[in-house]
């Protein structure tokens, strides 16, 4: 992939061509990793509210009917419910992975298996979240998609 | 759907190969082959939809979901025994339920053990596949 980046001061919005020959997994992945940078998500934090893309988001967490956004450092709240956020960011590689929990496929590094048979994820960051057996099939999934 | 009706097939095949060694082992009881086979087919039945509605439930604590589990299967065991007089009352009653739970354990162990060994198939083609997308980028 060859990737070019040309200075026009005419324009007055960045626009991103993506040339290609045949609409594979990598050209999809490419287009929903841009369409994340610039979407964004109303969050709050102990300095008020704050506007997070939503790429830069590792997880959503759900607890206690207050979802929670985990960044790679930082931690954000939402007034967005879980079940919006695989509706509206499940093209953007958002995948459920327990009841509580919605995980950015792109953040995910490995998943691994524990003694007493549950499994976690280990995420870019290290760090490590619990996966339902349940919800593993959407992981393989999305992974078959290209996300 | 397919995986429940394989799973019914597998502990039905399963429940009939131990009961079988058992009357052999104890050369004490004679079962009548053909009414067992449906009996303890429709028990598996009824296991595996009850488990299947079970497991939608997930608890932090892996023990209560595999006590529960348990418990379950021994109930419809049992409920089954009596409703169709499995072992002819040839042992004492304690011998029967002795023999139910420990038929009851082994299946589920077995069975515990192959759902094991699928997720880790299923942790190992996910990690094959984000190694191929790591590679990509």
């Amino acid at each position: 992939m060859i990737v070019k980046l040309v200075q026009d001061m005419s324009v007055a919005e960045t626009e991103i061509l993506i040339k290609y020959n045949e609409m594979t997994e990598d050209v999809i992945r490419v287009t929903e990793m841009i369409k994340s940078a610039t979407t964004r998500i109303k969050c709050t934090c102990d300095s008020g509210e704050k506007l997070v893309n939503v790429s830069d988001i590792y997880y959503f967490e759900s607890v206690d009917k207050m979802t929670f956004v985990y960044c790679g450092k930082e931690v954000y709240k939402t007034d967005i419910r879980l079940y919006q956020i695989v509706n509206d960011f499940g093209h953007l590689g958002f995948v459920q992975i327990s009841k509580s929990c919605v995980l950015n496929m792109n953040a995910l590094d490995s998943v691994s298996t524990l003694p007493n048979s549950r499994m976690e994820a280990t995420l870019k960051n290290n760090e490590k979240v619990h996966v339902s057996r349940k919800y593993l099939e959407n992981i393989k999934s999305a992974l078959y998609k290209g996300v | 759907m397919k995986r429940v009706i394989i799973n019914i097939f597998t502990t039905t095949g399963l429940a009939l190969v131990i009961l079988s060694a058992i009357s052999i082992a104890l050369t004490m009881f004679y079962i009548p082959f053909s009414h067992t086979v449906l009996q303890i087919l429709g028990a598996n039945v009824v296991i595996h939809l009850g488990l299947f509605l079970i497991r939608k439930f997930e608890s932090r604590y892996i023990f209560l979901e595999v006590l529960l589990e348990i418990a379950y299967i021994m109930v419809v065991l049992v409920v089954f025994h009596l409703v169709f007089d499995w072992f002819y009352r040839w042992l004492s009653p304690l011998a029967e339920i002795g023999i139910l739970v420990s038929m009851a354990v082994i299946i589920y162990m077995v069975t515990m053990f192959l759902r094991m060994g699928r997720i880790r198939e299923d942790v190992n083609e996910i990690n094959k596949l984000l190694e191929k997308r790591n590679k990509k980028t």
